[in-house]
């Protein structure tokens, strides 16, 4: 995928990391595809960077497995988008998903020991 | 929430995407072209984007499907020893499950080629009594199909004419007579006679041509015939020296109405006049169908039908013992076909039990196999689990293999069907003893269908179990043992279907041994007189100068080239019809009176090749004189000198006497029949000689006299029977169901021997090959080769004794099925069993040792390494 300035401290994100945290930025209500990425980008102190182009995709995906609900609707500049909401099946699906990956990022945290090291 | 999205409606949820982007770029100061190239640049190939929806938008479970496929394949691949056993013995049973439901489709779910059945009967009647019923077969068997209330459905010509003109119930009638045999000069075909609203009746219509119809069916009207196959269409067949023009083809698959007697020509009732067989009045001549008229009632239809056939019968005289009329009945079309199946029941039902067998045995097979791989993928299954993949996903996985593998076996078993398809006349054939052209025998879409259904049911159902032992698994565990220590051993699943095939297989194997040793038994009675070297037909002769036609036919049978000598007589040798006919003997007629009676011309047990034990032949001289056999000698003048003793025959003193002048020995046709004592007298100079059998012998090979003796007998207008046969024929079809079954069951039974080996071998493989550490180990710590081979050859029998026990069990119990197929053995053989046994056993034992000896050859050092 196209990644742009590169050199600068900004990560790509990890396979399947993505889908959390769509699913994540959604609980604060609905929003559209561009919203998502700018929320997961300014959320991480712009240190995670999304690939707009997968973006969609995943979007697609999501919705497929009924974890989210998509709407057409108008922005805030009253532009056409397509609004994406959080399901109960989406919100259950993050309960777990989150609850594995802190338990993963805990153990390699433990295991790579206090920064620094 | 799975709704289809189209393409455009993504496409322009990207450029609301890139829009917003611009906006906010915009907002953040950049100038909007810029922007609107920044926002193009980060988001990618839009194609390429819009590519990844097409692909997401795809049902999951298909792409899931899909990916499974491709895996299985894939790992399927990585192991071609495993795929080729595994799909070849599926391809076996498969292939042997769409042979044998071909015939049984056809022989038990199909009916008369004929589609508008529903108000069509054919007519039959029962009675207690027979006497109004010339040309009937007579004797004790038939008085007993009567007394049981069979309903019999044949008729006199006149009793379907009058039913035609006055049973005003039935819209339209016809008869046809069973077909008859008749020597072409192309050869043998069978021709059905029906008048000319056969056609009419069963609204059948021509493949080519035209039918024929009652303008047809009239005595001087040009002869027509009707072919089954279309490559007569527009010749002329020559039938008893009349030239029948073929002007139609019969509908596809149609053959007549009775599929034990199908035809390959119909001609016009009318015709059948000229045929030498043809007697009008004869109550075994026609054989009604009718329609029922529109409004028509089957109750009426049937009352006023049973009242003309009553009037016919009054009308016919002798009208003999027609106090009570026979009760008509109405059946449907289909019950000719119960003949076929009664005929056949028996031999396809131990057909369909041995192939049910042997696709059990290749179920087991695959089910042993997949749980020996399920248990060498332990490690990659372990790992699998370990990263994340969820059982219900790895069980699918593994079941998508099993089911590949069915599908490759099932396709490899229906191409080995289609290949064997020319069998299947045979086969059916051979089983019904009758020709099997009334019935279609390809194979169609539906026993396809069938075939597929039983292979993926195989792979789903043996497949399950092993797919959730394999995923059963503790990955921590499991890697943990990867890392040296040899998993526990759980192989009792594969050992226990090692145990069921061998147990399967040796039913398999122990049937076909009690076959060979039946057929070995039959062959081993001695029958009296010499098959080899004998040619006999079964004639009618042409009404008029039957005696003249008889020695002048003898005359140029002897004439032929290579014949010793030929005879005349009323039966064959054997006519296997024990009369009560009373005659007497020292004065008196004795107690029991059940004879074998026959008239013979000179050299009669000459051409035989039957032994003259005392006395002399018939002769053609002035002095009459009467020959019996040895079991007359012994059952009715023992110890008393035969020849010259005086016989009366019917009564005593008797019409006739004459002296013994000779005594044959005892012979037989059969070996399951009792002797019976029997008389020969010499044919009355002046008699009628209807029925007649000429027989000749060569000192040669007989089947080159067949032409010769064919056209000899074709030369003087004289009707086989049948066809013109060799003895050794005859003496075989004696025993042609149990050559049969044995030669089935010894296919069979060599199939699923080597099924189990293979089955044997695969499971021991995949054994050794997850055992290799621990096997490393112990030649590292000075184990013997010999003692490792002895090691795994040892444990693989345990199941391989045990299964050949179970299976010993099972055969004493299953051969009680057939043990009146059986001669002089019984169904608890101890030599089979012990034969079967010891086959079994060395070629598991063989087929174990390859593994073993594999394993025996590991070289300690990189084996250990490498755990």
């Amino acid at each position: 995928m196209s990644t742009r300035r590169t050199g600068d401290d900004r990560v790509m994100l990890l396979q399947g990391t993505l889908d959390l945290l769509i699913l994540r930025t959604l609980v604060f209500g609905p929003q559209h595809g561009q919203g998502i990425a700018r929320a997961i980008e300014t959320g991480s102190q712009d240190t995670l960077l999304v690939d707009h182009g997968s973006l969609y995709p995943a979007l697609q995906r999501l919705e497929a497995r009924g974890w989210i609900a998509a709407e057409w609707g108008t922005s805030d500049n009253n532009r056409k988008a397509r609004f994406y909401t959080l399901t109960r099946a989406g919100r259950r699906q993050l309960t777990t998903e989150a609850t594995k990956w802190r338990r993963l990022a805990s153990a390699i945290a433990g295991i790579l020991g206090p920064e620094g090291a | 929430m799975s709704r289809r999205r189209s393409d455009a409606d993504f496409a322009r949820e990207i450029d609301a995407h890139l829009a917003l982007e611009t906006d906010r770029l915009i907002a953040e100061g950049m100038g909007p072209d810029a922007a609107r190239a920044l926002a193009i640049g980060r988001f990618g190939n839009p194609a390429a984007v819009a590519e990844r929806f097409y692909e997401s938008r795809r049902i999951a479970w298909v792409d899931h499907a899909r990916q499974d496929l491709v895996h299985a394949w894939r790992s399927l691949a990585r192991t071609p020893g495993f795929t080729v056993i595994a799909v070849l013995t599926l391809a076996f049973g498969v292939a042997a499950t769409t042979l044998v439901a071909t015939p049984i489709k056809a022989v038990f779910l199909q009916d008369v080629a004929v589609t508008d059945t529903a108000t069509l009967r054919a007519l039959s009647w029962t009675s207690p009594r027979r006497g109004f019923a010339n040309g009937l077969f007579r004797g004790p068997r038939w008085d007993a199909r009567l007394a049981a209330g069979e309903h019999i459905d044949s008729f006199p010509f006149a009793a379907y004419q009058t039913i035609e003109a006055e049973a005003s119930a039935f819209e339209d009638v016809a008869c046809w007579r069973p077909a008859t045999e008749a020597l072409t000069p192309s050869g043998l075909v069978r021709v059905q006679a029906a008048t000319g609203t056969y056609f009419q009746t069963l609204r059948v219509t021509p493949l080519r041509g035209r039918l024929f119809d009652d303008r047809d069916d009239r005595p001087g009207s040009p002869l027509v015939a009707l072919a089954a196959d279309p490559a007569l269409l527009d010749q002329t067949i020559v039938i008893h020296g009349h030239a029948f023009a073929v002007v139609g083809i019969l509908p596809r698959g149609f053959t007549g109405l009775d599929p034990m007697s199908p035809a390959d020509l119909i001609v016009p009732y009318s015709a059948d006049a000229l045929f030498p067989t043809f007697q009008r009045n004869d109550w075994s001549q026609c054989h009604i169908v009718g329609r029922l008229a529109p409004g028509g009632s089957w109750e009426q239809s049937r009352a006023q039908a049973e009242v003309v056939v009553h009037q016919a019968i009054l009308s016919q005289p002798p009208a003999t013992d027609a106090s009570e009329p026979p009760r008509l009945h109405l059946d449907e079309l289909s019950v000719r076909f119960s003949n076929l199946r009664r005929a056949t029941a028996r031999p396809l039902g131990v057909l369909v039990a041995t192939v049910g067998l042997l696709l059990l045995i290749t179920c087991a097979n695959l089910g042993g196999l997949l749980f020996a791989r399920g248990r060498a993928r332990h490690k990659e299954i372990a790992t699998r689990v370990a990263v994340g993949a969820s059982r219900s996903r790895l069980v699918r996985q593994l079941l998508t293999e099993s089911l590949l593998l069915s599908a490759l076996g099932g396709v490899a078993g229906i191409a080995g069907a289609l290949a064997s398809t020319p069998l299947l006349p045979w086969l059916v054939s051979e089983l019904g003893g009758a020709p099997a052209s009334g019935l279609s025998l390809s194979i169609d879409l539906p026993v396809l269908a069938f075939s597929m259904a039983v292979s993926a049911t195989c792979g789903l159902v043996f497949g399950i179990w092993p797919a959730l032992t394999a995923t059963r698994i503790d990955p921590a565990a499991a890697l943990k043992h990867a890392a040296g220590v040899s998993p526990p051993v759980r192989a009792r699943a594969g050992k226990t279907a090692v145990a069921l095939q061998l147990a399967l297989s040796m039913v398999v194997i122990v049937g076909a041994g009690l076959l060979i040793r039946t057929v070995a038994n039959l062959y081993a009675v001695p029958l009296g007189y010499q098959p080899e070297g004998l040619v006999f037909a079964e004639t009618n002769n042409p009404v008029g100068r039957p005696r003249a036609v008889v020695e002048e036919t003898l005359a140029d049978l002897r004439a032929l080239p290579g014949v010793s000598v030929a005879s005349v007589s009323q039966w064959p040798l054997f006519n296997n019809t024990t009369l009560r006919f009373p005659f007497c003997i020292g004065g008196a007629e004795p107690a029991v009176q059940q004879l074998d009676l026959a008239y013979a011309f000179p050299q009669f047990f000459e051409t035989w090749g039957v032994r003259l034990t005392q006395g002399r032949d018939l002769d053609d001289g002035a002095a009459a004189g009467v020959i019996v056999n040895e079991t007359f000698v012994q059952r009715f003048l023992k110890g008393q000198t035969p020849l010259g003793t005086t016989i009366g025959l019917g009564g005593c003193p008797g019409r006739t006497q004459a002296p013994i002048i000779g005594v044959v020995a005892d012979h037989i046709d059969r070996q399951r029949v009792e002797r019976v004592p029997a008389v020969y007298l010499r044919y009355p100079r002046a008699g009628a000689l209807y029925v007649t059998t000429y027989a000749v012998r060569t000192a040669g090979d007989e089947r080159v006299l067949l032409p010769d003796v064919r056209r000899v007998i074709a030369a003087h207008g004289i009707a086989p029977t049948g066809d013109v046969r060799t003895g050794v024929e005859y003496r075989d079809s004696m025993t042609r169901l149990e050559r049969l079954i044995a030669r089935l069951l010894v296919v069979f039974g060599a199939l699923v021997f080597f099924i189990s080996c293979l089955g044997v071998y695969g499971l021991l493989s995949y054994t050794v090959s997850w055992r290799v550490p621990e096997i490393a180990l112990r030649i590292a710590v000075g184990a013997e080769r010999r003692d490792v081979v002895r090691l795994i050859v040892g444990e693989s029998m345990l199941p391989v004794v045990f299964g050949v026990a179970a299976g010993a069990i099972g055969a004493a119990i299953v051969m009680r099925s057939i043990d009146t197929l059986l001669f002089g053995v019984s169904t608890f053989d101890a030599a089979t069993l012990l034969v079967s046994a010891a086959v079994l056993t060395v070629g598991a034992s063989l087929a174990s040792w390859v593994p073993a000896r594999r394993a025996s050859t590991i070289d300690p050092a990189p084996a250990l390494r490498s755990e």
